[in-house]
């Protein structure tokens, strides 16, 4: 058979270059999903089966991981719990089955509470600075424009951890320490850098004219930036914004450094989920699962724009 | 409107001096029409009247009043760029509603909808209002930023090669359309553009820019007939001047400064019987009529073909020039004034 003459636009990849590109994709997806697929499959199994070996990939699920994950339990006797009457619910009757009773609610809601305060307020901060910083870079005559971009630049260069004890210390002294208020800023300094090079680049993207003819039309430099700049920008801060969010989402080190009890975030907590006799495999599996869930709603939430905003423009029509 | 007087204007971008004590005064519902060859300065010029540039040195003023120091929105001028100027997460309707929403206009929202319903009407684009600015043709946009300038009286309308992407049929609408609105509001206009027709026609007076400096300001017919330099002389004219040394075609210069003599193709008139010996080279046909290009000792020369003489390539021919045109420039390229 003679394969058809296929027309192209230029820059369009052959149809045999597609589906290489497309089995590529769709391996590399597969590689990282497994540990993903492996962690939620391990939130719904019982303990036993979490640490059997080999690995089972059949198993019965439950919903054991989740009520270990938001409840404290203690271990009674067998008398005991007969002597409570009807279980309250269908999670105390999973827990009577494994001799023990609900003791009151577990601190993950609390800590899952902390990492959203803390990530989405230190993301707000970091965007609102970028946004104005990188607008202020691209369009005025900055003295040393170059080296404080630079310097800003410098700030993500060193590994953040060579900083942990000094700003140990400095929380310390300054009372930022296990607060949500230190955390924020901490992440909001880390991350601003980040913010004001993705932002500069996509103002500057943004023909000066726009905002030219704004102002002629008798809008001042603010008010065009509020009405022609900023809807402009929406993919840019959509995509620095996941960035940022990431990030601060995922901060383990200074986590773990700086707050151990009010502003603990849920990376430093999940791992601490002691069962009996050791961790408890799903309990910390659900924990992570239940972790990475507001990341895919607004990954999923934001796509397209996000499509746009990490290709830089070459999507863009 | 108003009248607006650019006082001895200088501006620079680092090293390159783009605008050099440019000094014009534009008449209250003049239309003034800028020329130059590009990086001229012609869009730096409109962009210190529009108050987007600060002059390095000079004033400008409307009305007598000095507002060089004045921002862009409150000078109340329009622009209309060069490119890119539509923005593009708007509607059409927004875009052309954008500059009648400014804070401190106040305009009602009903006034609004008839004012840009009526402006639309005009350039025709009423059935792409609620297109999105991106989802227009390149000719769709430039109309919809001319409409997005006229839709407000401002005191001075700035249009840089408003008309540049449209096509000829439309082109010569809007000419026409531009000059009787102007007309009608008694608009004061700056205007450049690269098309010597519509500097011809729509223009009271037209501005020569050269590397930042005005050349020379005049009515349309005078600055044709009496160009200040070679360059001001081919910009205007089409085919462009014809320039040849003195004695060329039986020419020869009148004065001691003379070296180069400048003639228009309808001053070359083509014979079979007197006058210097010709070749012809090509004939363009160009509907109403039709451009030849000749050659005579060694020069390339252009004329028009007249009614009752048709040549053809190849054709040994004679020529003479009308010696009332001719135009002498010196050394420098400066008109010689032949008094
Ligand atoms: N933003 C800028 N920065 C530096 N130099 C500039 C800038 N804008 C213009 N220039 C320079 O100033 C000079 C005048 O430019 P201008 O845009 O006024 O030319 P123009 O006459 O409008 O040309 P064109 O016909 O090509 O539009 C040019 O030499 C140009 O390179
Ligand atoms: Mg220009």
């Amino acid at each position: 058979m003679v394969d058809k003459p296929v027309m192209l636009k230029v820059g369009e990849a052959t149809p045999r270059a597609r589906t290489m590109a497309a089995a590529l994709v769709i391996l590399y997806a597969l590689i990282t999903m497994v540990p993903l697929v492996w962690i939620v499959a391990t939130s719904f199994k019982s303990p036993g089966d979490s640490i059997s070996y080999p690995p089972k990939v059949i198993y019965d699920p439950t919903l054991e991981g989740y009520v270990n994950l938001f409840t404290t339990r203690s271990r009674q006797t067998a008398e005991y719990i007969d002597g409570l009457g009807e279980p309250t619910s269908w999670a105390d009757e999973l827990v009577r089955k494994r001799n023990m009773v609900i003791t009151g609610p577990s601190r993950f809601i609390g800590r899952f509470t902390n990492s959203l305060i803390i990530g989405f307020g230190s993301t707000f901060l970091a965007v609102f600075l970028g946004t104005l910083a990188a607008y202020g870079f691209s369009r005025f005559k900055v003295p040393f424009k170059d080296d404080l971009l630079f310097f800003i630049l410098s700030t993500r260069m060193m590994p953040p951890i060579a900083v942990a004890i000094p700003i140990f210390l400095m929380y310390r002294k300054l009372g930022l320490s296990d607060t949500a208020l230190g955390m924020i800023l901490l992440y909001t300094a880390v991350n601003v850098s980040l913010a004001v090079w993705l932002l500069k680049g996509f103002v500057d993207e943004i023909p000066l004219e726009y905002e030219e003819s704004a102002r002629v039309d008798g809008y001042s430099r603010l008010q065009s930036f509020w009405k022609i700049v900023l809807p402009q920008m929406r993919s840019g801060i959509a995509a620095t914004s996941i960035f940022c969010l990431i990030f601060a989402w995922n901060e383990y080190a200074f986590a773990l450094l700086l707050t151990s009890g009010e502003a603990q975030t849920a990376p430093p907590f999940i791992p601490s989920i002691i069962g009996e006799g050791g961790l408890d495999w799903p309990a910390v599996a659900a924990g992570t699962t239940i972790f990475m869930l507001p990341i895919v709603f607004f990954t999923v939430l934001l796509r397209n724009q996000l499509l746009r905003g990490i290709t830089f423009g070459a999507v863009r029509k | 409107m108003s009248e607006v007087i650019i006082d001895n204007v200088c501006m620079a971008f680092n090293d390159v001096q783009a605008v050099k004590g440019v000094q014009l005064t534009i008449a209250d519902g003049e239309f003034v029409v800028l020329l130059g060859p590009t990086g001229a300065g012609k869009t730096s010029t409109l962009r210190l009247v529009a108050g987007l540039e600060m002059p390095d040195s000079g004033r400008v003023l409307f009305d007598g009043e000095d507002v060089t120091h004045l921002d862009a929105s409150l000078r109340d001028v329009t622009f209309v760029f060069q490119q890119y100027s539509l923005y593009p997460h708007y509607t059409v309707y927004e875009n052309m509603s954008f500059p009648l929403k400014a804070p401190g206009r106040k305009m009602k929202t009903h006034d609004i909808k008839a004012r840009v319903g009526e402006i639309a009407e005009m350039l025709r684009i009423s059935h792409k209002l609620q297109n999105k600015a991106t989802e227009l043709s390149g000719g769709e946009m430039q109309r919809v930023s001319i409409g997005r300038a006229l839709v407000r009286s401002p005191k001075v309308f700035l249009m840089d090669e408003p008309l540049s992407s449209l096509d000829a049929k439309l082109r010569e609408d809007l000419r026409v359309e531009l000059k009787r609105i102007q007309q009608d509001l008694g608009a004061t206009i700056l205007y450049v553009t690269h098309d010597q027709l519509e500097a011809m026609t729509l223009a009271d007076r037209i501005g020569i820019l050269e590397q930042g400096e005005l050349v020379q300001v005049g009515q349309p017919q005078d600055v044709y007939e009496k160009p200040w330099n070679i360059n001001a002389a081919r910009r205007l004219g089409s085919p462009l001047i014809n320039i040849f040394d003195s004695g060329a075609l039986g020419i020869n210069a009148t004065t001691e400064q003379t070296r180069s003599i400048g003639l228009r193709p309808e001053d070359v008139v083509i014979n079979r019987t007197a006058g210097s010996a010709a070749t012809v080279m090509t004939v363009e046909h160009l509907g109403a009529e039709s451009v030849v290009l000749l050659e005579s000792d060694g020069q390339h020369i252009h004329s028009f073909m007249s009614q009752d003489m048709r040549v053809h390539e190849g054709d040994q021919v004679f020529v003479t020039g009308n010696l009332n045109k001719i135009i002498e420039f010196d050394q420098h390229g400066t008109a010689v004034a032949n008094g």
